[in-house]
């Protein structure tokens, strides 16, 4: 996903938007999700474009979800600031209700790993999940350790993200028999 | 992005060994000192003044004594720099971070007083920090998986080190005790109103510590040769999510029990085999009930489980390599510590959960936590040759 469009390589879809500050209805009108996700409109921004990330990068691995069924499938995920904003937005509310009482909806996100937990109780994916960041951001790596999560029995997919302020991408590391 | 079934892992099975560690925690300064303290049946738990708790459920904590808030360096840093003080880490070794969410108490300050830097409180300055404070030439990585973030470093670590990818690792794991954090915790409803009891039948939350600590993984054949102590093996580690709620557990604890099975797999061992059980226990209802029921689900017969946070606190992304290292102290005194402030326990951990020290003559043990979000992991520890 970029500021621009989403898409998918595998499947040639690329579809403009007009904002990504706005992507909330994206997934209901392209039919992107299978079934609706829950509390998507109080999310982040940065766990709505995961969510979506991931709904992109599944279909784009023929790796079908629903409700019913969970997979044995990880998430892990890196990006440039951690949870910065995340944790400034609720900190700020905080301060600015006198110190006294915090929001807890705002506080679940302030953790790295947040935005792939929404993903993964959404599309039931109970592999590993967490988030991991070196200084030279590189994803080869994540990919690497993906594969050696697999190798030992740990998942039989893995998501690996990479989330930033102008692309986000999902690679879907699996196993071909 | 697809692999053919290669078979590698396996090829090469490197053994883990831990050479070196050290904790800061609520007690003070040094594992040792931890572990006294619980084997006391003291607890840490004190009330805190470092802020106005006035509006929240509690006032207790687990606080490191003399660490300066809002005064200079950030609390993370403090700790780091007591213990990893005089500490001698590889050059070579891979250095992880594992940490909630880091310096939290810089976000405090960015937003109260405007002060420091753009993104100072984004982890790219405690990597830099933990660099230097290691003395490693590695950059180092963030691993952050809620509450189980530093199980999950050890057993990444640990795997590389399986498979050969590097022959040395340190794993650094820290949180603080912020306004943030208790703030939040709060607002969840998730404190204790007095010092938390973890799997006593009057658990009703946990109470927020704070610490930091290192481990240093090696290749056996590398520490042998350089003449280094087995303080223990990281033989198994396993990895779950429940992909069922952000922050409750599954209920029937078969997220947590599929990490359990997996940390065994990977030991290649038997359930039977587990002497005994270094449990997460945080004191919260939903964690604790949880957490007896994936026990229950894996094992055939009760092990001696207890929980370290009655005495230190639930110090969050660190919890899990404290209560690893800590273990590897069972190995060595023949004691399992007691589960500190659990005095009459819950129905399902009654004939697990000790109130006194244990005598044991323990082999493997099993460690387990789990986190927001649904994260689940699980380490199995055997024990290593002479220090």
């Amino acid at each position: 996903m970029s500021k621009e469009s989403y898409g998918s390589e595998r499947l040639g879809l690329d579809v403009e938007y007009a904002s990504r500050a706005t992507l909330r209805g994206l997934g209901k009108e392209d039919g992107l999700f299978a079934y609706s996700v829950k509390n998507f409109g109080r999310f982040p921004a940065i766990a709505q474009r995961a969510c979506y990330v991931t709904a992109l990068a599944m279909r784009d691995a023929g790796l079908d979800y629903s409700k019913e069924q969970k997979q044995e499938i990880g998430l892990l995920g890196m990006d440039e600031y951690g949870c910065e904003k995340a944790n400034m937005d609720y900190f700020q509310d905080y301060v600015d209700g006198g110190r006294s009482m915090a929001r807890a909806n705002l506080f679940i996100y302030t953790l790295p790993s947040s935005p792939l937990a929404e993903a993964a109780v959404h599309f039931g994916l109970q592999g590993p999940l967490y988030y991991y960041r070196r200084q030279d951001s590189k994803v080869d790596e994540l990919i690497s350790i993906a594969r050696r999560m697999i190798e030992e029995g740990q998942a039989d997919y893995v998501m690996v993200y990479e989330l930033s302020d102008t692309m986000d991408r999902c690679h879907v590391v699996g196993v071909v028999d | 992005m697809f692999y053919g079934k290669t078979g590698r892992w396996g090829a090469c099975m490197n053994d883990v060994v831990i050479t070196g560690y050290d904790l800061i925690t609520p007690y003070g300064l040094g594992a040792d000192v931890c572990w006294h303290g619980l084997m006391s049946g003291e607890s840490a738990l004190a009330e805190l003044d470092r802020f106005n708790t006035t509006e929240f459920k509690s006032a207790m904590a687990g606080i490191i004594p003399g660490l300066s808030y809002h005064a200079g360096k950030s609390l993370v840093f403090q700790m780091l720099q007591q213990v990893l003080a005089g500490k001698q880490i590889p050059k070579d070794a891979k250095l992880y971070i594992a940490t909630l969410n880091g310096e939290m108490d810089r976000v405090e300050e960015k937003v109260l007083y405007d002060r420091g830097e753009p993104h100072a409180c984004c982890m790219t300055e405690l990597l830099r920090a933990a660099q230097v404070l290691t003395g490693v030439d590695d950059e180092g990585a963030v691993v952050s998986s809620a509450c189980a973030s530093s199980t999950v470093a050890l057993g990444l670590a640990a795997s590389a080190i399986r498979a050969g990818e590097v022959d040395c690792a340190v794993v650094v794991s820290c949180d603080p005790v912020t306004e943030f954090l208790y703030s939040g915790f709060s607002s969840l409803m998730a404190l204790d109103s007095n010092a938390s009891r973890p799997f006593d039948r009057e658990h009703d939350g946990l109470t927020i510590g704070e610490a930091a600590g290192f481990a240093v993984l090696m290749s056996k054949a590398r520490a042998e040769e350089e003449g280094l102590p087995n303080l223990g093996e990281l033989v198994g580690w396993g990895m779950s999510n429940d992909a069922n709620h952000m922050t409750g557990p599954l209920r029937d604890g078969s997220g947590l029990a599929r990490s359990i099975r997996t940390a065994l797999k990977v030991a290649r061992v038997d359930e039977k085999d587990i002497d005994f059980i270094a449990a997460h226990g945080t004191g919260t209802v939903y964690n604790d009930l949880m957490e007896m029921a994936a026990f229950h689900d894996v094992f055939s017969s009760p092990r001696p489980t207890y929980s370290v946070k009655g005495g230190i606190g639930h110090t969050m992304g660190a919890a899990g390599l404290v209560e690893a290292m800590l273990a590897l102290k069972t190995f060595e005194t023949g004691l399992v510590p007691p589960s500190v402030r659990m005095t009459h326990p819950e129905e399902s951990a009654a004939g697990w959960v000790l109130k006194k020290p244990q005598e044991s003559e323990a082999e493997y043990v099993l460690s387990t936590n789990a986190g927001f979000g649904g994260v689940n992991a699980s380490l199995v520890l055997k024990k290593g040759g002479a220090r």
